[in-house]
């Protein structure tokens, strides 16, 4: 404040632990001038005696210290709660399920079935996911938990609908693609392992891996893996969507409120335990849209006014909502939504969301979109929680004071220098991993492997369960860094052509633009130095928010020696979204020069703009030249009998004068190879 | 000099006077209205808002009711409506028209509202954001030019006319007094009668208009007519990003002068460096001093808590053309400051030869001053500043434009329980009782002028409209220049960036130099720069490169529905680089209209639900707070909050600093 030192409020703090007991309190006397700062020494020693598995927070208020003309004395100018100790949750005691009932499985074709001594847990093969949960005869869960992508958009998400709208988030189909169910041998828990595919109007949209560990005590432990098809594109959320009857009304929740909070926004709603009702959660904006939703959540239940219900449990933390509508009900396209509350359907269900990311709100309905680092742009996602049945005995924040006693499942990514990278959040978690089936082999380092390849991967550590087997599909590694530019018709200085293909989304090329700018057509040829057997054509739009350029009919050539294209090898029109845009060619053609012709502008501007262009190849094959005739050695690198080069000559051992037949670089089909410059033959 | 310009109009204008029942009286309505050369006729040059008290007094009365020379115009009239000019006929302003079967309507009100509510055939509210309602004719600028039939306001109803009567009658004690009649505020423009004369015409819908009327009266009851028109000349620069309303929008009334009266007087303060003592100056400006009875005398008092901290007076023989500036010294002057609003009463007082008091006037007034510091800061009273500010439109859900006195009390209460410190004005100025409200309550006004023709942005480089840019700007300073609160003056918004703006910056710099200028349209024009809607990357360059004046972010964080990411990053910029200045929400109040459906049920409408064209459907939907001041989630948590970094378990810094708006 720039006139008013801090004597003119009652200024007081108090440490309290996650359940609002205080630890101890005070105020603060300090005078503290105006505009100007102190650093106040406060008295923590409390903590020491603080059980380790809860969090505490020093919570600072402000308040008047008389009446004004505008709020009486005691009004809360300013406040605010820091964490000052993380919780330490124990494992869950997997012990425990020993003195529970067998469990029963029904493994049937489309459904798996099973029974605890108090409850019942239906999965769904069709779907890929948990379909119903009873407990003490009570429907806990009646509407399947299924991946959810879409929020009802804000005013501001209006430059993304359109996109979101293409790959119909909002009514998403669901397909199972196989599963495996597994009783353990003590018959106290199960392994429910389903992997689906969603897709929308334009083809699938996301993978998706849940692995349920359903304990004799009626505990889930969920691990769910969530892999789009196409990555970077903006969305307003990621997580799974459920729904429990109607009598689930009693809402309490650790984490950001009591209002609803985004990753952006959130600042006054501070950290604490809620109690709350799933109709209080509405808000009616003028027009509706999204709310409801916390950040930070902990831990959340919801109950019926006898207690029972589910507790949903994040192993650090997630963002949530339990409110009384479907955004599907209120949206049919972005053109046609309720406009007004009297038109806002809700319905009867407590809809439950439980989301691994969300995206800020921004300002973009006038103003800036969502700030870069508050972007949710679909990437491969690790999100687990737990689920437990709660009756009126239980104490929903004890019960959540646990953490999960499985490992984090792996993630596989192909590095820009193209090795996978295999990493797992578990610390001294060891991961295991195989390339096309082959024998599980412990991982060190970044793994070389330049072929399209199927990698499964899994972690252990001491004392946890190891995690679910993760599969990747991986294409042929394309170094793009080596790319060279051969022409371009026209850039804007700032937007040149290289930034079409420096693997970053963030930076694109653009036709010169202003007076005298030259109108489509545009070419760009690149120099991809190998030659590659491609298969497909992609295309990333300019991701800015600004559509300029974004390209419309499209062709695209090949060609061995940059000067005989023949025909385009695909053409066709793209369409106006941030996504990626990916084109078979008519027929898989070896070429080393791209030509990439934008024929037409998506608003029919003159301009033609890509954040990235790029192929997907089934082969690297760069032919040789003629055969040296002095004996020299030619570069180290394998070439198979009809010549063609098969690896990188960086993949081999320099050293070693024999092939390896295995390992690292992986092993070559049979051949003929040159090594160092001597022939070798490999018959097996 | 601009004085006598109008001056000049107004004699070449002089309506012919007929007695009553006179036929030229009855003559067709004018053209001004449709005249953009014209944007008044007859009307009283402005003044400060104070008018005679009945006693002297310590303290200051800024309700003006509370005098026995004041008479309220508000209440019920008779209203007629018709769809356009060609239907207007000047006889219904007649003294002794019979309006018996016209209907009533509210004053204050807006049209439009009461019609809604009230089932009637009228014109029904209409919301765009920067089209105009109307179209015109590109060169004579006639606002009658056909409309396109998609349009609300097409060929079947180009251009609504609402004509207003009612009747009054003078105390006896203001016999021998000047007699004016005033409204706070009529949009789009238009005709005064008094007992069927017709006496002026003015444009500018939201600055009082005043006109004398002492020489029309008649013993008992008198007639009082007004023909309103929708669209006029003026609409150019009434092209606000609002809800398109009109009528007598604003309180109307009677009052009377002594023939000698303060006519209008300014209050200054000049503040030592360490503001410790300071220089009150006060402007008087005199009337009719030829018909005071022997010397008379100027005194002012500058009053607080019933004492006198300091006065001075002064012979009227030492005026010189009626005017005359006063000064007094006051030590330890209490401040004025949004957190401290400490203000002094002001209390002018004309007496005879004999000293009997002739003209008493008074104000509240405050000591305070507004500088721009060498890195570009913006300093009041010698601190820098950082508005969490909030653009505010006069809106009601029920009342419209026409908004109440307590309306407006209760934003203002909401904005202080929300932190805000700021408020500007947009895109016009607001009734009198708001700039009271802010001097008392303490918050820091950007007073815009009511100027945006953003649908035309080039009338900013045309001569024919630089007039109407510039008194719509000199006419507000002189309306409203006593407030401590108002710390700026925002020339008008979007309004393109044609020199019509030099003009008026030169015009603001010859009436007020103790305060700044404002006009984000046009920089380069004004004393500090302003962005809308700039990005993190944007305001952080502008706070590392400009040092030599302050920049405001006079619009920013659109609060449209959930909406208001990132406010706290926006706001560690304008904390640390010392000539940003913070920023002004938009906006403060969702402009959602109470209505219902067909079967009854209650909904806030918006853009296109009243069948209205062009419309820009919930673009109006953009407040901190619902229409009814419930707070939306897109909070207006705004917290003065004490901001903490935890530097270890034991010690925390604790700094006063604001945090506006965290949600």
């Amino acid at each position: 404040m720039a006139f008013l030192p801090s004597t003119a409020y009652d200024v007081n703090y108090k440490l309290v632990d996650e359940e609002e007991t205080v630890l101890s309190n005070g105020t603060i006397n300090t005078e503290v001038a105006a505009g100007d700062s102190a650093v106040v020494t406060l008295d923590v020693s409390a903590l020491s005696s603080l059980d380790a598995a809860k969090e505490a927070f020093i919570y600072f208020c402000a308040t008047q210290k008389e009446n004004t003309a505008w709020a009486d004395a005691g009004y809360v100018v300013a406040e605010e709660k820091l964490q000052v100790h993380a919780a330490q949750k124990p494992m869950y005691d997997l012990s425990a399920k020993d003195s529970y009932d067998d469990l029963e499985v029904v493994d049937g074709g489309a459904l798996a079935t099973i029974t605890g001594s108090r409850f019942k847990a239906v999965f769904s093969k069709t779907q890929g996911t948990l379909m119903q949960f009873t407990y003490d005869d009570v429907v806990l869960v009646n509407k399947s938990m299924r991946l959810n992508l879409f929020r009802l958009p804000t005013d501001n998400d209006g430059r993304r609908t359109e996109t979101w709208d293409n790959l119909s988030l909002h009514k998403l189909t669901v397909k199972g693609t196989g599963s495996t169910v597994t009783l353990s041998e003590d018959k106290k828990s199960v392994t429910v392992s389903l992997n689906s595919t969603y897709s929308g109007q334009s083809g699938a949209v996301c993978n998706v891996q849940l692995d349920f560990l359903v304990v004799a005590d009626g505990t889930m432990m969920v691990n769910a893996f969530i892999q789009p098809a196409v990555t970077g594109t903006i969305l307003p959320k990621m997580g799974f969507r459920l729904e429990m009857p109607a009598e689930m009304e009693q809402f309490t929740w650790f984490g950001r409120g009591p209002w609803d909070s985004y990753v952006d926004r959130k600042e006054a709603c501070l950290p604490a335990i809620y109690q709350s009702t799933v109709t209080d959660q509405r808000e009616d904006y003028i027009k509706p849209q999204e709310h409801g939703t916390k950040q930070e959540v902990r831990w959340m239940s919801l109950r019926n006014t006898a207690g029972l219900g589910l507790l949903f449990v994040a192993p650090d933390q997630m963002a949530a909502s339990a409110v009384h509508f479907r955004p599907e009900d209120n949206y049919t396209d972005r053109n046609n939504r309720a406009k007004h509350t009297y038109q806002f359907k809700t319905c009867t269900p407590t809809v439950v969301s439980l989301d691994c990311a969300t995206r800020g709100l921004g300002n973009a309905s006038c103003g800036p979109d969502v700030m870069d680092k508050y972007e949710l742009k679909a990437a491969n996602t690790h999100f687990r929680f737990f689920i437990l049945p709660l009756t009126a005995e239980s104490n929903a924040a004890q019960a959540a004071r646990i953490a999960m006693p499985i490992c984090q499942s792996v993630n596989c990514e192909r590095q820009t220098n193209g090795r996978i990278k295999m990493t797992t959040t578990t610390p001294r978690g060891k991961i295991y991993y195989s390339i096309d089936g082959g024998d599980y082999q412990l991982y060190s380092s970044p793994v070389l492997w330049n072929d399209a390849c199927t990698v499964k991967a899994y972690c252990t550590a001491d004392g946890l369960l190891s995690s679910p087997v993760m599969t990747f599909n991986f294409p042929l590694y394309i170094n793009k860094s080596g790319w060279k530019l051969v022409s371009v018709d026209s850039y804007q200085g700032g937007n040149e052509a290289k930034l079409a293909f420096d693997n970053n989304l963030n930076t694109f090329w653009h036709t010169a633009w202003g007076a005298n700018e030259p109108s489509c057509p545009h070419t760009l040829i690149v120099d991809m130095v190998k030659i590659y057997k491609v298969t497909h054509f992609t295309y990333n739009a300019r991701m800015d928010g600004n559509e300029n350029g974004m390209v419309k009919e499209f062709e695209v050539y090949l060609s061995l020696d940059g000067e005989n294209w023949g025909s385009a090898v695909a053409k066709g029109e793209f369409k106006k979204t941030t996504s990626e845009q990916e084109v078979a060619l008519t027929r898989t053609t070896a070429g080393r020069y791209l030509k990439f012709v934008a024929k037409s502008e998506i608003n029919g501007k003159a301009w033609s703009s890509a954040a990235e262009i790029g192929i997907k190849a089934t082969a690297d094959i760069t032919v040789i030249d003629s055969p040296v005739s002095d004996g020299s050695p030619v570069a180290t690198a394998y070439y198979n009998v009809a010549g063609q080069k098969i690896a990188n000559s960086q993949s081999v051992n320099s050293q070693s004068s024999t092939l390896p037949l295995g390992g690292v670089g992986g092993g070559l089909p049979r051949g003929l190879y040159i090594h160092n410059g001597k022939k070798i033959l490999k018959t097996k | 000099m601009k004085k006598l310009f109008f001056l000049f109009f107004s004699q070449s204008f002089l309506l012919p006077l007929g007695g009553v029942g006179g036929g030229s009286s009855f003559a067709q309505t004018g053209t001004e209205w449709d005249n953009p050369s014209i944007s008044n006729v007859n009307r009283e040059t402005a003044h400060n808002v104070s008018i005679p008290m009945g006693a002297v007094t310590s303290q200051a009365e800024t309700d003006l009711s509370t005098s026995p020379y004041y008479q309220s115009l508000d209440g019920t009239w008779k209203f007629y409506w018709v769809k356009s000019p060609t239907q207007v006929q000047a006889s219904m302003c007649a003294k002794d028209y019979d309006d018996a079967s016209w209907s009533d309507i509210d004053v204050p009100s807006s049209w439009q509202i009461y019609g809604l509510h009230n089932n009637k055939p009228w014109d029904k509210p209409l919301y765009c954001n920067v089209a105009y309602p109307f179209s015109f004719n590109e060169s004579t600028y006639s606002v009658m030019a056909d409309r396109p039939s998609w349009f609300t306001y097409n060929s079947n109803m180009p251009n609504p006319v609402g004509t207003y009567r009612r009747t009054f009658t003078i105390p006896a004690d203001w016999a021998g007094r000047d007699v004016y009649v005033r409204f706070d505020g009529v949009g789009h423009g238009y005709y005064l009668w008094v007992n069927g004369h017709r006496i002026g015409y003015s444009e500018d819908s939201y600055l009082p208009s005043e006109f004398k009327i002492t020489d029309y009266l008649e013993e008992g009851e008198n007639t009082l007519a007004l023909q309103v028109y929708r669209f006029t000349s003026g609409s150019f620069l009434e092209c606000q990003d609002y809800w398109r309303l009109t009528g007598i929008q604003r309180h109307c009334f009677l009052w009377s002068a002594p023939k000698t009266q303060i006519r209008d007087y300014f209050f200054t303060t000049t503040l030592n460096s360490t503001y410790t003592s300071a220089v009150a100056n006060v402007a008087v400006s005199l009337t009719g001093l030829d018909a005071l009875a022997g010397e008379g005398t100027v005194e002012v008092n500058l009053n607080r808590e019933g004492s006198t901290i300091a006065s001075t007076s002064s012979a009227t023989s030492s005026f010189s053309d009626g005017q005359a500036t006063l000064k007094m010294n006051v030590t330890s002057p209490l401040l004025w400051s949004a957190e401290t609003p400490n203000l002094y009463d002001l209390v002018l007082v004309l007496k005879d030869g004999s000293g009997k008091a002739v003209d008493v006037r008074s104000c509240k007034v405050g000591f305070r001053d507004v500088k721009i510091r060498n890195d570009g800061a913006l300093l009041i009273n010698g601190k820098r500043m950082v508005f969490h500010g909030v653009n505010r439109h006069d809106f009601s859900p029920v009342n419209g434009r026409a908004i109440t006195d307590e309306e407006i009390e209760e934003d203002i209460k909401t904005m202080k329980r929300l932190n805000v410190n700021a408020v500007r004005t947009s895109h016009y100025p607001n009734s009198p009782i708001f700039y009271d409200l802010c001097d008392k309550y303490g918050l820091y006004v950007l007073a815009e002028a009511n100027v945006e023709c953003h649908a035309h942005q080039k009338l900013s480089s045309e001569e024919r409209f630089r007039y109407m840019m510039v008194e719509r700007s000199t006419n507000q300073i002189r309306w409203h220049r006593n407030h401590p609160s108002i710390f700026m003056w925002s020339m008008g918004n979007e309004s393109g960036g044609g020199e019509n703006f030099q003009y008026v910056q030169t015009a603001i710099k010859a009436l007020d130099k103790t305060r700044l200028t404002h006009y984000e349209g046009g920089s380069q024009y004004a004393d500090v720069s302003s962005t809308m809607y700039w990005d993190y990357n944007g305001i952080k360059n502008k706070g590392e490169t400009q040092k030599d004046r302050p920049h405001i972010q006079c619009e920013n964080s659109h609060s449209m529905g959930n909406s208001m990411g990132n406010v706290r990053e926006m706001f560690d910029l304008y904390e640390k680089y010392p000539c940003l200045t913070g920023e002004f929400i938009w906006d403060f109040k969702d402009q959602g209209l109470l209505t219902k459906t067909s079967n009854g049920t209650e909904y806030w409408a918006y853009g296109g639900d009243f069948g209205d064209n062009p419309n820009d459907g919930n673009f109006c939907i953009n407040g901190l707070v619902r229409p009814d001041w419930s707070k939306s989630t897109s909070r207006s948590n705004s917290r003065l909050s004490i901001r903490l970094r935890a530097n270890s378990a034991s010690r925390t810094r604790w700094r006063s600093c604001p945090v506006p708006l965290t949600t």
